[in-house]
């Protein structure tokens, strides 16, 4: 599970702390506001909800197969 | 709700009732309206949005009450994913994330997202590393958690005060929030307001402990929700004629962009903003020799008191305005000093563009550091601050021991998609209902004449004029922005009448805040109870308690506690946000880096916990205290980053402190938990 966990905490970090750093840049505007604008108000948000769904599906896959190893 | 575990789990069952329990709270709220419509008077409307919600949560704390202490501590970890995720989402949703968030990202502009991505960020931290391992271990508390993990009563006791402490600032904030709501519903005091609403929390969490309050908490996040969503919704519609608020955002930032332009550029903007510069220059003029200037003030009040009595060449208002200046001049130079140095400030805010509000799509300040206002934040503050509210929200107690009431591990993990999706659907809406209600207010309310303005901004003046006010500084008649100043913590309460929407859907909205407050309060408050009862009376001073008198101490602690809050609430403390923010640097600095190397390097041991916990503390305290007292000294930041963001400092010290005491005591220390007991689930 850890290198899984670890992927994800890199695309969480990378969504999370990289566009504040070219919220003023002004080839990145979009519909009145910055690409960063619209990723902390939108769009981050929402792929924090896929990161944990994917960790979490990963996660119970393992443990079936574990569970069914160990039945096995 | 009948009494044992697996009731809980009959799914389908209880579906239906949330369900039907929202369905009827949409009713209501459709029926309140045609009631208005046919001359119901406002009172029985608000009374009837307090009395039904509050009435449905003592229903649900009731029937859930219980003395068992599984029960009461845990809710017997029978709490299916899919509740417990709701739970969390109302626990969480405070009423700073419902009243103040939108309110911020109105007044502050977009630098306020910080916000929105660390309150809902943090959530990744606790799937990945936190949730499914603290339920593996199985404590009821999470100074409990350390305690036993570390086989030492220091990381308890320290865990113990953090957690105490913590959550004792932000039930503070709830019950503010809740005496602000109550007494717009009611018409009752502020005062009366508190202990009204510090019924309703303590009739669930006195009664039934976790059970209760996890109930409870699932209807109060329909609640919140709905009451969250029908404004966003209604603007949407109204203001684009299309009920899709991401689609509503993008269209109606570019006109707020474009009118803000207009009001930069405005004659009449630039005169109230000169009016309030020559204003604050008056000040700085009195401060210069404030004894003298107190005296001058209070013989020209007089003067004028005298003249009006002896000529009655003044009008009554006249004449009762300058009694009023008079008894609200400060008794002396020391309460003047600091009445005008604060008014010199305020006023030289609103002298700025936009009356001190930064435009709304900015998230930070120029390159060159130049500010429009104060609020804004540079690229270092801004993800300073969205890294320690995300740590912060991974080491909140409240939030964490709700994962200990799952059946199952995976059950945890689950939850946690759960909650963040429920969490999410609000977050994202929040910057929609800031940007629609502000262009509510630049394209209708300014430009008003002063004699025809809009109810509500006479309405909530009245209720409380620190909270809404006006004044016309350039005497043109006519309302300005500079001239409106509105608290961000009302803005969502207020935001049904600024879109000119029913009555009846603004007290929805104050039944969504009084709900987030209510479920947030009484999960603190539990928390609280919880950690002293549980970990420093049974734990750390008696060990080995039967668990009938372990539930009875809990709930005496938790009115003790409650009544506290009320008090120190009552003190009308700073605003809502500015009260929890701290609290999230601490929580990141103490209990974040204590829970996630305890989890995830069997090496860490009390030692390094002890000292990990009290360095970080200790950083992040002190750069809060001597960074925040008597104003922010911004030559004086460490990479200018602002107090409230202490934790940035406290995190990594807390980390590196944790390490190497650990390995420099490795011989020492006890290894108290075997390898991979607590890391692999």
């Amino acid at each position: 599970m850890r290198p899984l966990a670890l992927w994800l905490t890199l695309v969480w970090a990378l969504v999370s702390f990289v566009p504040p750093f070219f919220a003023r840049e002004p080839w990145l505007q979009i519909d009145g506001a910055s690409l960063a604008m619209w990723m902390a108000a939108q769009v981050g948000p929402l792929v924090y909800v896929l990161l944990a769904w994917l960790y979490e599906r990963r996660a119970s896959r393992l443990e079936a197969q574990q569970r069914a190893q160990r039945g096995g | 709700m009948a009494a044992d575990a697996p009731e809980v789990g009959a799914g389908a069952h209880l579906a239906r009732r949330y369900v039907a329990c929202a369905l009827v709270l949409l009713l209501f709220t459709a029926a309140m309206v045609v009631m208005e419509r046919s001359g119901l008077k406002r009172s029985w409307i608000a009374s009837a949005f307090l009395l039904v919600p509050v009435v449905l949560y003592a229903s649900i704390g009731l029937a859930c009450r219980t003395t068992e202490a599984a029960q009461y501590f845990v809710a017997g970890r029978s709490v299916p994913a899919v509740y417990n995720g709701m739970a969390i989402g109302a626990d969480w949703m405070s009423v700073a994330s419902f009243m103040g968030l939108a309110g911020l990202l109105y007044t502050n502009g977009f630098g306020g997202l910080a916000y929105v991505l660390g309150w809902t960020g943090g959530f990744c931290l606790i799937a990945f590393f936190i949730a499914p391992y603290l339920r593996e271990f199985g404590q009821y508390t999470i100074p409990d958690y350390l305690g036993e993990r570390y086989g030492s009563h220091w990381p308890r006791a320290l865990g113990l005060c953090v957690t105490a402490g913590c959550s004792l600032m932000y039930v503070v904030a709830q019950i503010y929030g809740v005496g602000l709501i109550t007494a717009r519903l009611t018409g009752f005091g502020f005062e009366m307001g508190i202990f009204v609403g510090l019924g309703g929390i303590l009739v669930c969490s006195f009664v039934g402990g976790m059970r209760a309050i996890t109930w409870t908490q699932v209807a109060q996040y329909l609640i919140l929700v709905i009451a969250f969503l029908v404004p966003v919704l209604w603007l949407s519609v109204q203001q684009t004629g299309w009920p899709l608020p991401q689609w509503a955002l993008a269209q109606q930032l570019k006109k707020v962009n474009e009118r803000e332009r207009e009001l930069m550029a405005d004659p009449r903007e630039r005169a109230a903003a000169a009016a309030f510069r020559a204003e604050a220059d008056a000040y700085a003029q009195r401060l210069h020799d404030v004894e003298r200037a107190l005296v001058d003030e209070r013989v020209a009040l007089q003067q004028r008191i005298d003249d009006a009595a002896m000529h009655g060449g003044a009008s009554v208002n006249e004449l009762r305005a300058a009694r009023r200046a008079l008894q609200a001049l400060p008794k002396d130079a020391d309460a003047a000093r600091e009445v005008w140095a604060r008014a010199r400030e305020a006023d030289l805010e609103r002298a700025q563009p936009l009356g001190g509000m930064p435009p709304q799509a900015q998230m930070i300040h120029a390159d060159d550091g130049t500010q429009v206002s104060s609020a804004q934040r540079s690229r270092l503050d801004f993800v300073a601050l969205v890294f320690c509210l995300m740590a912060g929200t991974a080491g909140m107690p409240h939030v964490l021991a709700r994962f200990y009431t799952t059946p199952s591990v995976s059950a945890a993990r689950r939850s946690v998609t759960w909650a963040l999706l429920f969490i999410a659907l609000l977050y994202v809406c929040a910057p929609v209902l800031a940007v629609l209600v502000k262009y509510e207010v630049l394209t209708t309310v300014l430009g008003t004449p002063f004699a025809e303005l809009p109810r509500w901004i006479v309405e909530w003046s009245k209720t409380e004029p620190s909270l809404v006010s006006v004044v016309d500084i350039n005497h043109d008649g006519v309302l300005q922005l500079a001239e409106l100043h509105i608290t961000p913590d009302i803005l969502v309460l207020a935001a049904p009448e600024i879109g000119g929407m029913p009555f009846a859907v603004s007290c929805l909205v104050a039944a969504g805040g009084l709900a987030a407050a209510l479920s947030t309060a009484d999960g603190l408050l539990l928390t609280i109870a919880n950690a002293l009862s549980h970990d420093l009376y049974f734990n750390i001073l008696h060990r080995g308690p039967p668990t009938d008198r372990q539930v009875a101490l809990s709930k005496v602690i938790l009115l003790f506690v409650a009544l506290v809050a009320a008090y120190i609430a009552l003190q009308r403390p700073a605003g809502i946000l500015l009260l929890v923010t701290p609290v999230f640097s601490i929580a990141a600095a103490t209990i974040f880096p204590a829970l996630v190397l305890g989890i995830a390097w069997p090496a860490a041991n009390r030692w390094g916990a002890t000292a990990g916990m009290a360095a970080g503390f200790g950083i992040t305290l002190y750069y809060l205290l001597t960074r925040s007292l008597g104003g922010v000294d911004e030559r004086a930041l460490w990479f200018g980053i602002q107090p409230e963001s202490a934790g940035v400092f406290g995190v990594p010290v807390a980390f590196a402190v944790h390490i190497v005491m650990s390995l420099a005591t490795a011989q020492r220390a006890k290894r108290t938990v075997v390898e991979g007991a607590v890391r692999q689930p």
